[in-house]
């Protein structure tokens, strides 16, 4: 997960949230066409092909939680 | 040797660049068509895929604020990774007439934003009984994101240069323009609204990635 050194730098500086800065670097910007890999805790998320936008890590992990759910096919 | 592209400036901006980048890898730049790009080259996608997205996400973001505290970019989308660079310099020759428009006229600009979540902003939740309960509720809380968007953009008005707001999962996200003397001003009158309005939220200052286009408003 985040490294401490990491977040201490960051504190002071803006006013801004972990949670705000990963939902910008993954939402906002110029985006170039290409492949993308996002791992988390050294688990591969989200492979996307050309011209796909990323999803944020927020969805994805919600994605994974309703993956993850024992009854989520009893339910169809 | 593929490389992950941080962000793009003016190529004439005069700005100190961080030590290194994401996983500690040095950064470079690559000037071209006036404008100056930072990446930094990694072994393969795969040495790039194994490094931690978390970690890999705020070194990222440091790297961009660091720069963008000096002058005004673009930012790529995180993680934005290309072939080579040629691959980056064919996009640059693509896109960068509208890029240097976009830095020209953001120059001074920053983007500050206010996230207005819709449980605690609008006491939504509530359970309904029917599908036309659902839309009367979805309409109220529709209007009340707007009335709390409208507040703060009242509240700030005298600094803001530009303002949008759209309805975001779970809530509202309003994006406003200023000029980067007027940040303090804008956060002072902004978080003194916030602070009687639960679940609104300031962030920012950030590269005024919203307003990169012009639209009419």
């Amino acid at each position: 997960m985040a490294d401490n050194n990491l977040l201490a730098g960051l504190a002071g500086q803006d006013e801004v949230s972990l949670l705000d800065i990963l939902d910008h670097v993954l939402n906002a910007g110029v985006v170039i066409h290409g492949s993308l890999v996002i791992s988390l805790a050294g688990v591969d998320l989200v492979y996307m092909g050309l011209n796909v936008v990323l999803t944020s890590v927020e969805t994805a992990l919600r994605h994974m939680r309703l993956e993850q759910l024992p009854d989520r096919a009893g339910r169809r | 040797m593929p490389l992950l592209a941080y962000c793009m400036m003016d190529a004439t901006a005069m700005v100190e660049v961080p030590s290194a980048g994401v996983a500690g890898v040095r950064i470079e730049e690559l000037q071209e068509f006036g404008l100056r790009c930072y990446f930094s080259r990694f072994e393969s996608r795969e040495h790039l895929s194994r490094i931690p997205a978390v970690e890999s996400a705020l070194a990222f973001h440091q790297v961009v604020q660091a720069l963008f505290r000096q002058a005004a970019l673009i930012s790529f989308r995180f993680p934005t990774v290309l072939e080579n660079q040629e691959e980056l310099r064919q996009h640059l020759r693509e896109h960068a007439p509208r890029y240097a428009k976009a830095l020209t006229r953001l120059r001074h600009m920053v983007q500050m934003e206010i996230n207005i979540s819709m449980g605690q902003a609008t006491g939504s939740g509530a359970e309904v009984a029917s599908g036309r309960e659902y839309l009367h509720q979805r309409r109220d809380q529709a209007a009340e994101l707007k009335a709390t968007s409208d507040k703060f953009f009242q509240a700030t008005r005298p600094w803001v240069v530009a303002w949008r707001d759209r309805q975001i999962d779970g809530g509202m996200r309003c994006y406003a323009l200023l000029h980067r003397d007027a940040v303090s001003c804008f956060q002072q009158a902004a978080q003194a609204l916030s602070q009687s309005l639960p679940g609104t939220r300031l962030s920012g200052p950030w590269p005024p990635a919203e307003f990169l286009e012009v639209k009419d408003s």
